[in-house]
């Protein structure tokens, strides 16, 4: 293992990949990145993606994209995968934590096709605070387990020696897919140990993470935090979204109901809800601190034998379980405000679901439409403007 | 053709089901078997894919003869009763609303919410087309609050879109209405475990074979907001019943309610031919 404080700047003609970790930053750093793209373009650093994160394209890439998910995502994935290998930019970039889904024979299909000399940059978090975090992601996906129960499951999916107990299909344990000993292990052999760069987060500092990466592109200080408006659900609210979801559940609701309903048409709408709530952080409960730090002790080990590069100190990916409480309360009652506007959400996201559905079945024999309701000075008023568009057109 | 199998009305249910309500029907498809089964009218009904006996019901509250567990017990007792001697496995259909003619007690029948709702014409409603708050009986401050979440109250017109999304607003709001109207003289923690037994009934009820279509939240007793504060569990039920009293109605248009289509999506060439008078 190669560590070090800050690195160096990757050799002119250099392309890396940033996969993540989810829940470690990337929506920050994929904003910051964003934001700065003239900027970033002008000093010869090019970012393949477009907009802040270009998601389903990434889990295209890793072989990781839901079934559920109609679209045409492969085409822009390869336009993409071309443009990132055929870049002749001084530096050359894509950041997706989609592609930490990627997995055995796919790490080699992503060298294929995005070059074998690419680098690869892994944003790193404590486990402990990850877990919960990715907790607060599955409820997002219609998860119906408690926090201690989702955790119990999580550790016995997944040894701390690696072995895997649960059969799947395209989706890894997260204690699989998180494992630095399967990135190590998976991806070294590929890309290089040597072309692996593990970035630890300093705690007092949430910009280094920037620094990093303004290191990594061999670019002066460019990278500014930007409103995220992607704050985690407090206690109450998440304990409210897990008891809706094992409702519908419990309803037999269908999970490509639940996913254009909840998944998609209210993300952003209870994002929004999110942002507007008092902070309710959660904490993981000391036996949960201390499985996690096992884990990463053990998965430490594995990097520290390993060739790959450290950005930072390892030691800060353990937690102090003293800092958790034994027991950890989970809410049993919620704000009535914050009830009804959840159920804001729900409703006007389950009424834009219907219309959809409605308008797909029907498009094939659309209605006849109805002008009753519509005066004639509306009707000349109508005409009016559209002539008069025309004419400015002209 | 399905045999549909309504028992005569008892213990709160069916209320609907006496000898006077049928003979108004004056329908062929409506039969009685006075002889084998004296207090079970029959219908004929070509959309129903099985034969099913019908009960319909309203709140929890309406078919408990008081709020205890024995009486929950006792409504249980009564359904499976007649699921077990029925011609027919039983459907519960949970109406708030009385039924009232043949359409809607076959669309209660067939697991369908009544009436008829245009989806399409409530999503269409814009910021500039507001739902004005429905109104929240007696002083729920939490079915406030959730009036408030959901409408801005502004003076506006009437087209049918806003009426469809007036019905679904006030829908909503009846909903988390319901979940926190409790009965003044059952106590919260009496409330929380009538609530908690009657979930486990609604469970039992489904193991026996008995469907349950509608609104079931309203079949569990009502829980009091405490403090400002409401159970999780209750909140999201509500949410629950809130998205599905939208996804389980019939998406056809009810006949008073027209295709009312944006002026500024309308063709050119329709706005023409309405202005010359050739609708």
């Amino acid at each position: 293992m190669r560590s070090v404080a800050l690195p160096d700047a990757l050799p002119d003609g250099s392309r890396f990949i940033h996969i993540g970790l989810p829940k470690t930053g990337t929506t920050a750093l994929q904003g910051a990145l964003d934001r700065a793209r003239p900027r970033l373009e002008e000093l010869g650093a090019h970012n393949v993606g477009k907009g802040r994160h270009e998601m389903r394209v990434g889990q295209v890439a890793a072989d990781g994209l839901a079934e559920f998910w109609q679209g045409s995502w492969e085409q822009r994935w390869q336009e993409l995968a071309r443009e990132f290998r055929t870049s002749a930019a001084r530096c050359t970039f894509w950041s997706s934590e989609s592609l930490s889904h990627a997995k055995g024979e796919r790490v080699a299909y992503l060298a294929d096709q995005l070059g074998a000399d690419t680098h690869v940059v892994v944003t790193l978090r404590p486990l402990a605070p990850l877990m919960v975090s990715q907790w607060q992601q599955w409820l997002r996906r219609r998860g119906v387990q408690s926090l201690e129960e989702w955790a119990t499951s999580q550790f016995e999916a997944v040894s701390v020696e690696g072995d895997v107990s649960v059969d799947y299909v395209r989706f890894a344990p997260m204690l699989h897919r998180f494992s630095l000993r399967r990135i190590v292990e998976e991806w070294g052999p590929v890309f290089g140990e040597d072309k692996i760069v593990l970035v630890v987060p300093d705690a007092r500092d949430r910009a280094r993470t920037f620094r990093v990466f303004e290191r990594l592109m061999g670019v002066p200080e460019v990278l500014e935090a930007v409103p995220e408006g992607n704050a985690s659900l407090p206690y109450p609210e998440a304990e409210m979204l897990r008891q809706f979801n094992r409702a519908y559940t419990d309803h037999d609701g269908d999970h490509a109901t639940w996913m254009e309903a909840i998944g998609v048409l209210a993300r952003i709408p209870l994002r929004d809800y999110t942002n507007t709530l008092a902070p309710h952080p959660i904490r993981a409960p000391r036996w949960v601190a201390e499985r996690a730090n096992e884990y990463a002790a053990a998965w430490n080990a594995v990097v520290e034998a390993s060739g790959v590069t450290v950005v930072g100190d390892l030691a800060d990916l353990l937690v102090d379980p003293a800092d958790h409480a034994e027991e950890v309360a989970v809410p049993t009652a919620v704000d009535v405000a914050s009830a009804g506007r959840l159920m804001d959400v729900v409703f006007t996201a389950a009424l834009e679901h219907a219309s959809r559905t409605h308008a797909a079945t029907t498009a094939a024999t659309p209605a006849e439409p109805d002008l009753t309701t519509y005066g004639g000075r509306q009707l000349l008023g109508e005409l009016g403007r559209r002539a008069r568009r025309r004419v400015i057109r002209r | 053709m399905s045999l549909l199998h309504v028992p005569d009305a008892a213990g709160g249910m069916n209320a609907f089901a006496v000898p006077t309500w049928w003979a108004s029907l004056e329908d062929d498809r409506v039969t009685r078997d006075e002889d084998e089964r004296p207090d079970v009218t029959v219908v004929d009904v070509a959309e129903l894919p099985d034969d099913r006996t019908l009960l319909v019901v309203g709140s929890v509250a309406e078919l408990l003869a008081e709020p205890t567990p024995d009486a929950l017990a006792a409504w249980v007792g009564q359904v499976r009763a007649i699921n077990a001697a029925a011609a027919a496995p039983v459907h519960l259909a949970v109406s708030l609303d009385e039924v009232t003619c043949f359409e809607q007690l076959l669309a209660l029948a067939a697991g369908r919410r009544w009436p008829p709702f245009d989806v399409v014409a409530a999503a269409r409603h814009t910021d500039a087309d507001p739902v004005p708050p429905p109104s929240v009986p007696g002083g729920q401050d939490t079915a406030r609050a959730y009036a408030d979440a959901l409408v801005a109250q502004v003076e506006v017109l009437l087209p049918p879109a806003w009426q469809t999304a007036t019905d679904s607003a006030a829908d909503a709001t009846a909903c988390i209405s319901r979940a926190l109207d409790t009965d003044p003289d059952v106590g919260p923690a009496d409330a929380r475990a009538l609530r908690d037994a009657s979930r486990s009934a609604l469970a039992a009820l489904e193991a026996d074979g008995v469907t349950i279509s509608g609104p079931r939240d309203a079949l569990l007793w009502p829980v009091p907001a405490e403090r400002g504060l409401v159970p999780i569990d209750v909140a999201a039920d509500a949410a629950l019943e809130v998205m599905l009293a939208v996804l389980e109605r019939p998406v056809d248009l009810a006949p008073d309610r027209p295709v009312v289509v944006p002026v500024g999506e309308l063709p050119a060439r329709a706005l023409l031919a309405k202005l010359g008078g050739r609708r």
